[in-house]
């Protein structure tokens, strides 16, 4: 069953199209992410499915009912803000309240209803608190305790976590993703950190320049980018150009010597590609070890400790350099700057970019 | 420099305190001698006991109370749509604002006066109630520039727009939004545009008395050419209530919400006889 389904959504200010045909079927009960880089129009598409903004075309369903003309305060939906947005006037309660009484919900089951609502959130025994008194984290548990007190159709987040400290961020996300499953609510969620969009959904939509580049689960979006924007965006990418020699077997002619791909590429010999895959994909190999498919040397030149990983930088072929992550294990040794290393990598995790 | 005595400073500052309180002091001195010989505040009772003093006073404070709620009602919906949906047109409004600083009230008067006189379409001049109606409308647009001032400054301070739409997002409507949550939030503001409103309405003397009606600025002129001690008497209680209105402002601006101004007398429960 879909929630909510967002059909060839097209959003212009004047001559600018900030959003361009967006297209999103989210199941009941799901968890997305909208990802990508500042200025790509996530905000936007979610400003129209709340209704604060209009689409210059599309449509916008919720629930198989077509909203896309209804104001915001007839969609039955939930926001949760950047800036919190609590009403500075009403106490933790009051703000949790407002959105039954709004319904006319009657009085004693609005009082139930809010001490559900707090105790889910961890705030029982704050309720006549101001905002004013609570600190940011507090602040963003009561906005989410009042965003879904009235049971929205769908929850909508437009980066809910970017104003609070790292700590917080983290344990935060963790608490709305458990709310969100106990609850069932379908979620939308906006995010420009790419750790925070893997960490909490179902699937992630990878936005650019106003259009859905990819729409996957998170693991599919890690380990088959479907677009050379998604594979640099996520994670961090070594790029290697080549020339396809073999279409049939995958041969193709890098810097660093003949690589094959061990599978057939759909285009014509002698065309430009390029290589990439993840530095933890590339493995430090000592001399005794048998080879993994694909092997060259390189120099290395730099290390970067960060704890669990280590991070070397090599450099081969006399100009590329290339990102090798290592795991940092108790008692293993791991090479030195200006160390000649042999670097392995399984061909199957070459990815072909056009 | 530090640890100097600044003559000019002192000798300026002491220059404006002269400037404001000799005059003062003078009054004060003066309202206290009606009785010849001995300092008395019999002055004071005169006033208090004169019963058209009274009405003045009750029909001034109702006539402003009038206006504070009139205004309060078309501004705050006003500032609260401009900032939200028109803001292009905010110098405008703002400017319109300002408009009775420069236009003498005796203009305005004489507008209403012949749009709504007595061989006019609309004749409120005719009743009393029109006439009072009249009275509260001149007195909005005088106290317009310090109420839109007020307010607008008042909105600023929040995030009127995320808080819209955080309400809104809840299935409130506009009337719900304007009055349960932007009002309550800019009520400091509103409170001190309502006390500045106040003490013009107090004072005001070009709209009543061409409107003939009986408020408080009218009475403290006919006084004045009537009387010698009482005026004096008045001008002081005024200056009075003048800065006890300013100290409320402080205290109702330096408010946190779900403070109350003043101390509740708490009841005692009584408990339930077992
Ligand atoms: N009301 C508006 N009028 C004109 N242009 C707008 C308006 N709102 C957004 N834009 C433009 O639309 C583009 C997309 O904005 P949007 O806020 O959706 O980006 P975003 O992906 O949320 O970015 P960020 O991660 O920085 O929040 C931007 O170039 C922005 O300047
Ligand atoms: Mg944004």
């Amino acid at each position: 069953m879909s929630l909510l389904t967002v059909r060839s959504l097209v959003k212009s200010f004047g001559t600018n199209t900030v959003v361009k045909d967006f297209n999103l079927t989210m199941r009941d009960s799901e968890f997305i992410s909208l990802l990508g880089p500042s200025g790509c129009g996530k905000t936007t598409v979610l400003r129209m499915v709340a209704g604060f903004e209009k689409p210059s075309t599309g449509a916008i369903e919720i629930d198989g009912q077509n909203v896309t003309n209804l104001r915001p305060n007839q969609r039955k939906i939930g926001m949760m803000f950047q800036s919190y947005a609590l009403f500075p006037n009403l106490t933790v309660t009051g703000n949790v309240a407002f959105g039954l009484k709004v319904t006319g919900t009657p009085s004693d089951e609005i009082t139930r209803r809010v001490d559900e609502m707090l105790s889910m959130v961890g705030l029982s025994g704050f309720g006549s608190r101001y905002p004013y008194q609570l600190s940011g984290g507090q602040q963003q548990r009561v906005a989410l305790a009042r965003a879904i007190a009235p049971r929205p159709r769908v929850l909508l987040l437009d980066e809910p976590l970017s104003a609070l400290d790292a700590k917080i961020r983290v344990a935060l996300r963790s608490e709305i993703r458990a709310i969100q499953r106990e609850l069932g609510i379908t979620t939308l969620f906006v995010t420009h950190d790419q750790e925070e969009a893997m960490a909490m959904s179902d699937r992630v939509v990878v936005m650019n320049g106003g259009r859905a580049e990819q729409v996957g689960t998170p693991d599919e979006i890690y380990n088959l980018p479907a677009s050379r924007f998604v594979a640099e965006f996520i994670g961090a990418l070594n790029l290697l150009p080549a020339t396809l020699r073999d279409p049939a077997t995958g041969h193709v002619e890098t810097a660093i010597g003949m690589i094959s791909l061990g599978r057939t590429i759909n285009q014509s010999v002698g065309s430009a590609v390029t290589l990439a895959f993840r530095p933890e994909s590339l493995r430090l190999m000592s001399l005794s070890e048998p080879t993994l498919g694909q092997e060259f040397v390189g120099r290395l030149v730099t290390r970067e400790f960060l704890g669990a990983i280590v991070r070397f930088r090599a450099e081969v072929a006399g100009h590329l350099t290339l990102g090798i992550d290592c795991f940092n294990r108790a008692g293993g040794t791991l090479p030195q700057v200006g160390d000649e290393v042999r670097l392995g990598i399984h061909s199957e995790e070459i990815l072909l970019l056009q | 420099m530090r640890g100097r005595f600044a003559i000019g400073p002192t000798l300026i500052t002491v220059a404006a305190l002269l400037y404001f309180f000799v005059p003062l002091y003078a009054a004060f001195q003066f309202s206290l001698q009606m009785k010849r010989g001995t300092l008395s505040f019999a002055a004071y009772g005169s006033v208090f006991q004169d019963g058209v003093f009274i009405n003045a006073v009750t029909f001034s404070i109702m006539a402003s109370a009038a206006a504070i709620i009139l205004g309060a009602i078309l501004v705050v919906p006003t500032a609260y749509w401009v900032r939200l949906r028109l803001p292009k047109l905010r110098p405008l409004v703002e400017f319109i604002s300002l408009l009775p600083l420069i236009i003498p009230p005796v203009v305005l008067v004489f507008g209403q006066i012949r749009m709504f006189g007595s061989s006019s379409y609309l004749p409120l001049t005719t009743s009393d109630w029109g006439t009072n109606v009249l009275l509260v409308i001149g007195y909005v647009v005088l106290s317009m520039p310090y109420m839109f001032r007020a307010v607008d400054n008042g909105m600023a301070a929040i995030d009127i727009a995320t808080l819209t739409e955080a309400a809104e997002s809840l299935g409130a409507s506009r009337f719900r939004i304007v009055t349960t949550i932007i009002f309550p939030n800019i009520r400091v503001a509103v409170v001190s545009g309502a006390f500045l409103t106040f003490s013009i309405c107090l004072g005001e003397f070009a709209i009543a008395s061409l409107l003939n009606r009986p408020a408080f600025g009218p009475y403290m002129v006919q006084l004045g050419q009537d009387r010698a001690y009482e005026p004096a008497a008045l001008a002081i209680m005024s200056f009075a209530l003048t800065w006890v209105l300013m100290a409320l402002m402080q205290a109702f601006a330096h408010m946190k919400p779900g403070q109350k101004l003043f101390f509740r007398i708490p009841f005692k429960k009584k408990s339930p006889t077992p």
